[in-house]
């Protein structure tokens, strides 16, 4: 087990008791059994997220809220488990533990505790001019559709405006890889 | 499936999922999965700088050598570096190796030749990938290594070993030369390896400027037992080639005469897939054993099936492997005629050398009974094929040399000679005269 990935398991950990779920608890498998499992982590961890989806249904908390407490810690713990290298663990990870578990308390503390801990694990890792760019892009086209009118009404057009951008995304990034096949 | 696409197709299912259970918790993993993928794709760009460094490009052949690739990151962020093996030659151990942005950092590579020779290694290859071993590129470093790599004293002395094998084949063959030696002089031939000193003929050695050897007559202890191959496969023939039937049937006939004349008796036994056919013991005179052999060789029809017998259905499927005691005819079955051999004798098998993993076990039994096992195998490809298109040959060729190595393995158990037409020649036609 890797000392210093323990940060990302706890904010899984407590910010699905946040959300009244101990579903991210079985992430806990996924990392005692890191070393065995790794050829086949990834569907694993892709059969886990299909079945949290569908035994989780978080209707009653806003968008924002699920993406600081269950998609990033989730998404740190997929890093953590699929990169190659060791992080290095130091003070600002006790930090980021203590806000995690204050979090439980005030969610400020932890979303504070959770968005330190993303901008240290992608500073190493990532070009940080495209960070710059992309995040706010996301971060505020979340926000403007947080404050629709649109998605208030129903949750079928939330979700449909949400597969919509996913699809942009896609897009995207299916253009990316067909340019570098030409190449 | 590549990392990348496997985590594009998890999300797709994953906005599938959240259209269809109402749910907005997988649309979300999604698109985060999704903007992962692609920060770090914007995020991918590798620049690094290399050097190779080696100390010496002469080694021995089991000797395993290393080469170091010093390499640099340039980028920004960590690289996985790992070279692409591209040489068949050799067994390729690399090392993969993260290198943190803007340091310097070492992969080993560790070769181990697979066979003799010099060898030029063209443009490696590295693949260089992420940190998290999602996006890879593969780039060529434009550097080549000749390297030479030189026989160890043991495959030299296994190579003395086959090569010896092979003259006392062909040896063997013209004159069938088994059984203990006596003291009676026979004639002088050239010293082989593992000759004793003492029946080098110094005078003769003298004369011609290499070192002779005395050869002495030999008497057969044991019995002397000629396996003959009967199966179908064996004896099919070319089609407008030189029929290989009626040679098999000449040499085995040349090959029995002989050890007839020298050792009196002889057994023959006939042998097929499905095991023993036919039986004639103490064989003394030619017409017995024109009588003998007489409709036992005669051409079958089809193509000879010039790979090795037992690829294919006979080994691929472990179905067949539980088959095998029930079935009537099986590659194996040769090996029942282990019991009919008795100890201490000479087993001459005249077959194909495709069978060679039971010519290997067959020696094995026999050695166990202290026999000897020589074979005599007609190389189907010298018996001339009709039809030879441009892209046959390279098949064609592929396979002859894989027989080549199948019949140096051999060597090294046993005596093994490849027989064409033009073998015995001389020795047949005085025969019938």
């Amino acid at each position: 087990m890797k000392k210093a990935t323990i940060t990302s398991l706890i904010a899984a950990i407590v910010g699905g008791i946040y959300l009244e779920t101990f579903f991210p608890t079985i992430l806990i498998i996924f990392y005692l059994l890191s070393n065995r499992f790794k050829s086949s982590f990834l569907y694993l961890f892709s059969a886990y997220l299909f079945i949290f989806g569908y035994f989780f249904n978080p209707m009653d908390f806003s968008t924002t809220l699920i993406i600081f407490l269950i998609i990033i810690p989730n998404l740190l713990v997929l890093f953590d488990l699929i990169i190659e290298t060791k992080y290095e663990f130091n003070k600002i990870d006790v930090f980021v533990i203590l806000c995690l578990i204050f979090g439980i308390f005030y969610s400020e503390i932890y979303i504070f505790g959770i968005v330190l801990l993303l901008i240290k694990r992608l500073n190493k890792f990532l070009n940080k001019k495209i960070i710059m760019v992309i995040i706010p892009l996301i971060t505020s086209l979340l926000i403007g559709i947080r404050y629709t009118d649109i998605l208030t009404q129903n949750l079928i057009y939330r979700i449909l405006v949400l597969t919509g951008l996913g699809i942009i995304l896609y897009s995207i990034y299916s253009f990316l890889n067909e340019n570098r096949e030409i190449k | 499936m590549k990392k990348q696409d496997f985590l594009a197709y998890v999300s797709i299912l994953l906005f599938l999922e959240g259209y269809l259970l109402v749910n907005i918790l997988p649309t979300l993993f999604g698109i985060a999965i999704l903007s992962y993928l692609l920060i770090l794709k914007l995020s991918f760009d590798p620049d690094f700088e290399i050097e190779v460094e080696t100390s010496d490009l002469d080694f021995v052949e089991t000797e395993t050598f290393e080469i170091i690739l010093k390499i640099k990151n340039n980028s920004k962020y960590p690289l996985n570096f790992k070279i692409k093996p591209n040489n068949d030659n050799f067994s390729w151990e690399c090392v993969s190796n993260i290198i943190s942005p803007k340091n310097t950092g070492k992969i080993p590579i560790y070769l181990k030749s697979k066979s003799k020779g010099s060898f030029l290694i063209q443009n490696i290859s590295l693949i260089i990938s992420d940190a998290f071993g999602i996006f890879e590129k593969t780039f060529e470093i434009g550097k080549s290594l000749n390297i030479n790599v030189y026989p160890s004293n043991e495959s030299i002395i296994k190579g003395i070993q086959t090569n010896k094998n092979t003259k006392l084949g062909k040896e063997t063959l013209s004159s069938s030369k088994s059984g203990q030696r006596t003291s009676e002089f026979d004639y002088l031939r050239d010293y082989n390896l593992g000759d004793q000193f003492k029946h080098i003929d110094w005078k003769s050695s003298l004369k011609s400027g290499r070192l002779i050897s005395k050869e002495f007559l030999k008497e057969t202890e044991g019995e002397i037992n000629v396996l003959v191959d009967v199966s179908s496969n064996f004896l099919k023939d070319f089609e407008g080639g030189i029929l290989k039937t009626d040679y098999v049937s000449i040499l085995t006939f040349q090959i029995i005469l002989y050890i007839i004349k020298n050792h009196r008796s002889v057994n023959i036994l006939f042998f097929d897939d499905s095991g023993l056919v036919d039986i004639q013991t103490n064989i003394k005179s030619k017409e017995s054993l024109k009588k003998c052999i007489k409709d036992k060789l005669t051409p079958k029809k089809g193509i000879p099936y010039t790979s090795e017998l037992n690829t294919g259905f006979f080994e691929k499927t472990a179905f067949f492997e539980i088959l095998k005691p029930f079935l009537k005819k099986s590659p194996e079955k040769c090996l029942s005629l282990v019991n009919i051999i008795k100890s201490k004798s000479t087993a001459i098998i005249i077959t194909d050398i495709s069978r060679y993993k039971e010519l290997i076990r067959l020696n094995g039994e026999l050695c166990k009974k202290n026999s000897k096992l020589y074979v005599v195998s007609p190389n189907p490809y010298l018996f001339g094929i009709k039809k030879l298109t441009e892209e046959e040959i390279p098949k064609i060729y592929h396979k002859y040399v894989q027989r080549e190595k199948n019949i140096l393995k051999l060597n090294k158990l046993c005596p093994t000679v490849d027989v064409s037409p033009n073998d015995l020649a001389d020795q047949i036609i005085g025969e019938f005269k």
